[in-house]
């Protein structure tokens, strides 16, 4: 693989994109020497928070077209009765009373039909092509957010650019040098010893002594000053997380206890651009309609307070949330009250930032393929926008060629 | 031997070493003497090995280079008892009763499949660490751990433990074999073929992926190929899939592509074999092994410390075993260049730990946990984060990494349970593996041995107690100040106990298992 690109634009096949072509979008704003779209502030204390939905949501019963009569002969026991309209022949499930809300604030954009070419149906294979952001069926090797940090750590190191909300960091977070901090519990990622080691500990960890130095062992070098990052970020993390007292209800579940986590860390000035959540268990095979209305549920919820939290220690403007999963499911439900695997889905950005809209078309249920959903919006259009608009970084960099956006923030 | 042979022998060695070696030295010069040092023999025994207890590397020490290096490397002549893994296919309904089944039978009937697949690949996991830890062929199991990673193929693709556990065997089968000729197997491998989607190449729509990856990560490197030759490679391949049921390789006529092709400059109507024989036809390839082989075992050479070892493996013709003699004998693997300048993998970390501790005979629950601590610190054995496989070195070294590290040291070293943020899986894990992780506990304390041979020592101050452990866990000295803080908690400088001979047994060992504990937070205990 070639150090300069992420990934060999000629193995990629252009003309796929559908919409790109001439038009796209070549000269990101950072050549015009614009901060776009709020050329007043820095972007450099912007945060993105990725929230992975596992497992591939059911799209259709998420975002519902209610009046489309296609939907109701494929979805005869699961279709959604109700749902909370927010345009015309489109509602939220029932449960998602408080992204409806967002949605009607104008904080919420959700981008419709949302996939890529050649869908692939295999959970992990898909997830790696949105964490890779390469569609083509080469193996995967770095990550979208691995190589922004990369990017952005290569001119200032920081070790706490990205915060990873499980034990071990996703593709998406791979870099070719960054590695990300994770923990799946703040209040636990720390140094376990007695408390008469406590002392002797940071002693040992202490930044490097200058005869190490001398030794020209570059190892030890990059061992100690890791250890003493470590110990630094997470006395930091966790005394940021344990000390942080919010009046708002972020429910019960994990989600909710990340988002909580990560309110605090921003909360606490962490220098973070990046954290990465879950909310896992999206693969609804089999009695779909209990399970997904509490996915739903505490999505809209957790994001809901996660909004309100924020906007309460006054940095909601500095946030922005994208929600996506690998792939929605089948339009046909199968006979165990569940859905299979299926293609395109809707993927929600959420901020005050963000210009609420619905945008991307609903996949027409009546042309379809094989059974699944066409997309329309290639997800890659997405990350653009969030690389270039938001944190004010090179997407063509990041993404190894000009995409064009979506047109998710601005006026 | 009289005293008087010894320096007359040592004369002629001297005098045929200088006949023989070039009078430039290389990066295969070998050693000026016959004798290897205690430290030299610990180094050939961590990095050829997982490392052992100073009894074991006196052993080896007593064998001289040539001896030490042929017991390591030509192991074949040590007899293993170790009964195989019994890992099975598991066993599937015939089509007809699949059939019977309506789709939630059928849903339901291939879940139960698939939990059974992967109860079988935590044996096999547990099985392999077990075998690190106690076989006494350490460098077979360290190649085929370097294969492994080399010739990637992972559990989440490939979803059969079977055919993992048969890719396992055939790296250990051809650990110090010839290169080639595994290579040659690995393109009929059925983990392979399902792993980089060789089973989907046909004539109609060739699949390129295993093609692609053999000649960049396996054998010839980035840049020494064009995408031509790729598309022509893959032609060669198609056809060669696996049997679905009865598992092993099949040659399927029917997709097979049996037209010209014309590969690196070669034309005819080449099949996979032979593309395979053309790819080491290749200079690269003896030069990509070469660099992939050094990295894993010694360091991360430069293009001119390559060039000699690239040399011997087209002399051998793919032949590991003179690469290896070579470079274990050679004065470079021994000097500060390549000693100390790897980060241990955490495979390797937690294998060398309780064999440097002499403890080693674990039961298949602590080794499945050992398996589950080396994933939460990134390396999950049978399934590697990508086909490159693992990309090693500094990138075992993050921040959170450090500190699970260092967690998990401490459960094994006290038999204290870590809390559940240094066990828990990406995926929250299953309750079952939550209920295991509260009960993590390595037989105790492995560390017991090694204390009650301590204190039978009598060691006289806080000092020896330090140097002995240094002895056995370090590859380099610890650095002044870092010593000084733990001979001061020695001394109980911030108000703790101090270590006492005088102490009973059972708080001198609490003592000496703290500072054990915190000597693998220094970064000297981390490399090798």
């Amino acid at each position: 693989m070639k150090p300069e690109t992420p990934f060999d634009i000629n193995r990629r096949n252009f003309l796929q994109f559908g919409a790109i072509g001439a038009g796209a979008v070549a000269i990101g704003p950072n050549a015009l020497g614009l901060r776009f779209p709020f050329d007043i502030e820095m972007a450099d204390d912007r945060v993105l928070v990725i929230v992975q939905l596992s497992g591939g949501n059911d799209g259709l019963n998420t975002v519902v077209p209610f009046e489309n009569d296609d939907y109701h002969r494929a979805r005869r026991n699961l279709r959604q009765r109700k749902h909370l309209k927010i345009a015309d022949g489109v509602g939220l499930h029932e449960k998602m009373s408080g992204m409806q809300a967002l949605f009607g604030a104008g904080n919420l954009a959700i981008i419709q039909g949302v996939g890529y070419p050649n869908p692939n149906r295999s959970h992990f294979k898909s997830m790696d092509i949105w964490h890779s952001a390469d569609p083509s069926s080469r193996a995967k090797t770095s990550g979208w957010l691995g190589r922004l940090a990369d990017l952005s750590t290569a001119q200032k190191s920081d070790p706490d650019f990205a915060v990873n909300v499980a034990a071990q960091p996703p593709l998406a977070l791979a870099g070719k040098s960054y590695r990300p901090v994770s923990f799946s519990n703040a209040g636990s990622y720390r140094f376990n010893g007695s408390k008469s080691q406590m002392k002797a500990f940071t002693k040992v960890t202490e930044t490097p002594n200058k005869s190490s130095a001398k030794s020209r062992n570059s190892v030890i070098d990059l061992l100690s000053r890791t250890a003493a990052d470590a110990r630094v970020s997470s006395d930091a993390i966790r005394r940021a997380a344990t000390s942080y007292k919010t009046p708002i209800d972020y429910g019960k579940s994990r989600l909710g206890h990340s988002l909580s986590t990560t309110a605090a860390l921003i909360h606490a000035g962490l220098s973070t651009r990046i954290y990465y959540l879950y909310h896992n268990g999206f693969d609804t095979h089999v009695n779909q309609e209990q399970k997904h209305s509490r996915l739903l549920g505490e999505l809209s919820a957790s994001l809901a307070a996660f909004q309100k939290d924020l906007a309460r220690t006054g940095k909601a403007d500095k946030v922005v949330t994208l929600a996506f999963s690998e792939f929605g499911r089948r339009v046909k439900e199968n006979a165990s009250r569940g859905t299979d695997h299926g293609t395109a889905g809707p993927t929600f950005v959420m901020g005050t930032k963000v210009k609420g809209a619905l945008l991307g078309e609903q996949p027409d249920l009546a042309k379809l393929s094989k059974g699944d959903l066409v997309f329309g919006t290639d997800f890659r259009r997405i990350y653009a926008s969030l690389i270039d608009d938001w944190l004010g970084m090179d997407a063509n960099a990041v993404l190894g060629g000009a995409i064009e956006k979506l047109p998710l923030f601005g006026s | 031997m009289n005293a008087v042979t010894l320096p007359v022998l040592a004369a002629i060695t001297a005098a045929l070493t200088s006949l023989t070696t070039p009078p430039d030295d290389n990066s295969t010069t070998p050693l000026a003497t016959q004798t290897l040092s205690y430290a030299q023999a610990r180094h050939l025994l961590m990095r050829a090995g997982f490392g052992g207890t100073p009894a074991e590397i006196k052993r080896l020490q007593a064998l001289g280079v040539e001896g030490a290096v042929r017991h390591l490397v030509r192991f074949a002549s040590i007899p293993t008892e170790f009964v195989a893994h019994g890992v099975t296919p598991v066993e599937r309904p015939s089509r007809e009763m699949f059939r019977m089944l309506d789709e939630d039978g059928r849903r339901k009937m291939r879940q139960k499949l698939r939990r059974e697949d992967s109860r079988k690949l935590s044996g096999l996991r547990a099985w392999w660490i077990d075998r690190m830890l106690k076989s006494p062929r350490p460098f077979e199991e360290k190649m085929t751990l370097f294969l492994h990673g080399h010739l990637t193929s992972g559990y989440r693709d490939v979803r059969n433990a079977h055919h993992m556990a048969m890719q396992n065997d055939l790296y250990r089968k051809h650990a110090a074999g010839n290169f080639i000729e595994l290579v040659q197997a690995v393109a009929k491998d059925p983990a392979m073929l399902e792993y980089l989607d060789n089973n989907r190449n046909n004539r109609r729509a060739p699949n390129e992926n295993f093609a692609r990856e053999l000649m960049e990560l396996f054998t010839l490197g980035e840049g020494h190929y064009t995408e031509k030759d790729i598309k022509e490679a893959a032609r060669a391949f198609t056809g060669w899939t696996f049997h679905r049921r009865e598992g092993g390789f099949h040659f399927n006529r029917g997709q097979h592509d049996f037209g010209k092709k014309t590969f690196l400059g070669q034309t005819g109507r080449f099949n996979g074999g032979d593309i395979i024989r053309i790819i080491f036809e290749q200079k690269e390839a003896s030069q990509h092994l070469a660099s992939e082989l050094i990295e894993f075992f010694a360091i991360k050479a430069t293009p001119s410390e390559i060039a000699p070892y690239a040399e011997i493996l087209r002399q051998s013709k793919f032949d590991l075993a003179p690469f290896f003699t070579t470079l274990f004998s050679s004065k470079w693997f021994y000097s500060d260049r390549v000693r100390g300048q790897q980060v241990k993998s955490p495979v390797v970390l937690m294998i060398s730990t309780l064999r440097m501790l002499g403890h080693t005979d674990l039961r298949s629950g602590a080794c499945a946990m050992l398996a589950l601590a080396c994933r939460n610190v990134g390396q999950e054995l049978f399934q590697p984060p990508n086909v490159k496989g693992w990309d090693g070195g500094a990138a075992w070294v993050t921040s959170s990494n450090l500190l699970t590290r260092y967690n998990m040291l401490r459960t094994v070293i006290t038999g204290n349970a870590p809390n559940r943020n240094n066990m828990q899986s990406n995926r929250g894990g299953s309750q079952r593996d939550r209920r295991r992780n509260r009960t993590f506990v390595i037989s105790g304390s492995a560390s017991q041995r090694l204390l009650s041979e301590l204190r039978k020592k009598k060691p006289a101050n806080s000092e020896e107690v330090l140097k002995e452990l240094e002895a056995r866990f370090l590859s380099v000295p610890l650095a002044p100040a870092r010593r000084q803080t733990l001979l001061d908690f020695l001394a109980g400088a911030d108000g703790s106990p101090t270590l006492d001979l005088q102490n009973k047994p059972r708080r001198w060992s609490n003592k000496v298992k703290e500072l054990l504990h915190l000597l693998t937070t220094t970064p000297e205990f981390q490399i090798n």
